[in-house]
């Protein structure tokens, strides 16, 4: 049982953490009116997952792996693009906060309000079709292949726990003091933009694209397995790998390594500062 | 922003549908058999090695069933160098996943579970294909052209019933004329159905023997004057045509049946035939025999399946001609393709039970 849940965990995790961040983002810059358009991107993602999943199998054909992986591949690739301009986008915009008002962040963000906001709901589409085709394969397999009932029971509990880390990420997100959550959650966003960057370079690799820097740098699979229960949420938050490859390591370090001094120093001014100069 | 939300609930709509009939064709079909294919490479991955640990198959689209026996997940990959080939990923434990990837002839490696564990050798030879590869038939792939042989034999009884029924009628009319035609086309029909005969000797008998064998009575409608007893031999060759073509509508003659009268067909015309027409309506049913069975005959034996044509259609060119040569000339071709149709008897795996 334990096993299902948690390969589900993982992959819901992976989708959860996007749909969780940007919601929460929409909300603290006063757009909560677009939440609809979340959920309504999640549920399509999930409807599309299962027709396609449910296809395969009456159709008796086979799970198209590399596909997928290469799909995974370029969806994470995009979605670190967005929550890395989302993360430097929101901090111009905090300089023109002043006391944390809700008011003066709508006006700087009316222009491309709406552009970004159908943005934002094509990632969380997206995302979440990334994780879903897969997962909606492996459900199958756990109801038709499974001799009790415990390994589907495992694997619907991994994916709703999945969602509650999501809703707890946005429940979390939303009560943050906006100029603090504007500092740590983007910190916070930059790490799981990392993880995901490197988890497409592991993807590429499956796809057959990418076949450079393969060499193991470690492998901990004895010490703390990916899929053991810690495993998986470092896996699902951080990208943690047991057996990360060279180019996995590169990646995950030389974007942190770039993006986090240039988030922190890169920006001459920043909202705490800024207000007590007012 | 209206638009967006009635656009969105119109998709989730739509595809909320798509999935309910999806769930519900999955739950109608699954008791239903799935196509097993031809071969299957088995593979069971323990927590220590892959069983077996070295495989060998033909290029082409190999198929793989994956066992995961080892109680951590794992994920199967085919290995060429650092590239991955194929793969399957999030295999729970006691599960098994299925993949066909398109392999090329040559050496590749497959992952057995932890990095640690020793990986598992591929190989992959240049055999023309896994569906070329020599494979004698299932019981399932003989279902087909064995129905479909009932259906010819049906055809051709109902056929021989109708002419022999249309023979009666024009003895009884005095037509002579229409009398030889009909014999003819009775006969020709005998032929046809000449493979399975055996089967149905007790109403097959009195249309090959006696004085209502139908070649007989051909010989005797041709004759300047018809025997005297003509309308109560045509009697029983109408009675006993219907009776024929009642058994065969009831029976499902076994493939092996089939082939073996097939090769009895060809001995026998061996030893000696009087009319090439009724010998020409034999091999004509000969022919459907191997036609039918053809396919598998290709998978199992190419060369059998080169034999059988060449035998068959040098004999079919030779009684074409006019005129016909005796049967002597012929005994050696005719032998010749009795003896591949017993060894295609053999190649699909059907002597033991024949």
């Amino acid at each position: 049982m334990l096993v299902p849940l948690l390969i589900m965990l993982r992959e819901g995790i992976e989708a959860s953490l996007i749909v969780g961040i940007v919601a929460t983002y929409l909300v603290q810059t006063g757009r909560r009116s677009w939440l609809f358009a979340v959920w309504g991107g999640v549920a399509l993602a999930v409807l599309l997952s299962a027709a396609v999943g449910l296809g395969l199998a009456v159709l008796n054909a086979d799970f198209p792996q590399r596909q997928q992986e290469l799909f995974e591949a370029l969806i994470g690739i995009v979605a670190v693009g967005m929550l890395t301009s989302m993360v430097f986008w929101m901090k111009k915009a905090a300089r023109s906060i002043k006391a944390g008002l809700h008011h003066s962040i709508d006006e700087a963000l009316s222009a491309r309000t709406q552009n970004q906001g159908l943005a934002l709901v094509c990632l969380v589409f997206l995302a979440v079709a990334r994780e879903g085709l897969e997962s909606t394969v492996f459900l199958l397999a756990t109801f038709q292949q499974s001799s009790g009932p415990w390994a589907a029971i495992g694997a619907v509990t991994g994916l709703a726990g999945a969602a509650v880390i999501g809703f707890a990420i946005y429940w979390g997100g939303v009560r943050i003091n906006l100029s603090r959550f504007f500092r740590w959650t983007a910190v916070f966003i930059l790490v799981v933009a990392a993880g995901l960057l490197s988890a497409a370079v592991g993807s590429l690799h499956e796809a057959g694209v990418w076949n450079g820097l393969q060499q193991v740098v470690f492998d901990w699979s004895h010490v703390l397995p990916q899929e053991s229960t810690l495993g998986t949420f470092l896996y699902g938050i951080l990208g943690y790998r047991d057996t990360p490859t060279a180019s996995q390591v590169i990646v995950y370090l030389g974007f942190l390594i770039i993006a986090l001094p240039i988030f922190f120093f890169g920006m001459p001014q920043i909202p705490l500062r800024s207000r007590r100069t007012t | 922003m209206n638009r967006l939300r009635l656009w969105l609930a119109g998709a989730i709509a739509v595809l909320a549908l798509v999935v309910i009939a999806l769930v519900v064709v999955l739950v109608v079909t699954r008791g239903m058999q799935k196509p097993a294919p031809l071969e299957q490479v088995a593979i069971e991955v323990s927590d220590t090695a892959c069983t077996p640990s070295a495989v060998t198959v033909g290029a082409g689209t190999p198929r793989f069933a994956v066992k995961n026996t080892s109680n951590r997940v794992i994920e199967w990959e085919i290995l060429n160098g650092v590239m991955v080939v194929a793969e399957r990923e999030n295999i729970a434990p006691g599960f098994t996943v299925e993949l066909t990837p398109r392999l090329e002839p040559g050496s590749y490696q497959m992952t057995c579970g932890l990095l640690s564990n020793p990986k598992g050798t591929l190989t992959v030879t240049a055999a023309g294909g896994t569906a070329a590869l020599p494979a004698p038939p299932r019981p399932v792939d003989l279902v087909a052209p064995t129905a479909e042989y009932r259906v010819y034999a049906i055809q051709a009884a109902d056929a021989l019933d109708a002419a022999a029924g249309a023979l009666k009628t024009a003895v009884a009319a005095g037509d002579m004329a229409a009398a030889r035609t009909h014999a003819a086309e009775a006969l020709a029909e005998l032929g046809h159905l000449a493979p399975v005969l055996h089967l149905f000797h007790q109403d097959a008998d009195a249309l090959t023997s006696g004085p209502t064998a139908l070649s007989a009575l051909a010989g005797a409608l041709a004759a300047p004057a018809p025997p005297a007893d003509l309308p109560g031999l045509v009697d029983t060759v109408a009675q006993s045509a219907k009776n024929l073509a009642g058994s065969v509508h009831a029976t499902t003659p076994a493939p092996h049946e089939i082939i073996a009268g097939a090769a009895t067909v060809a001995t026998d015309l061996a030893k000696g035939f009087d009319d090439p027409a009724v010998a020409a309506a034999r091999i004509a049913g000969v022919r459907k025999v191997v036609n039918l069975f053809q396919l598998l005959t290709v998978r199992a034996d190419k060369t059998l399946a080169a034999k059988l044509e060449t035998d068959l259609s040098g004999i079919e060119a030779a009684l074409a001609k006019s005129p016909a040569p005796d049967a002597k000339a012929l005994a050696p071709q005719l032998t010749e393709l009795g003896a591949d149709l017993v060894a295609l008897l053999s190649a699909l795996g059907l002597n033991t039970n024949s």
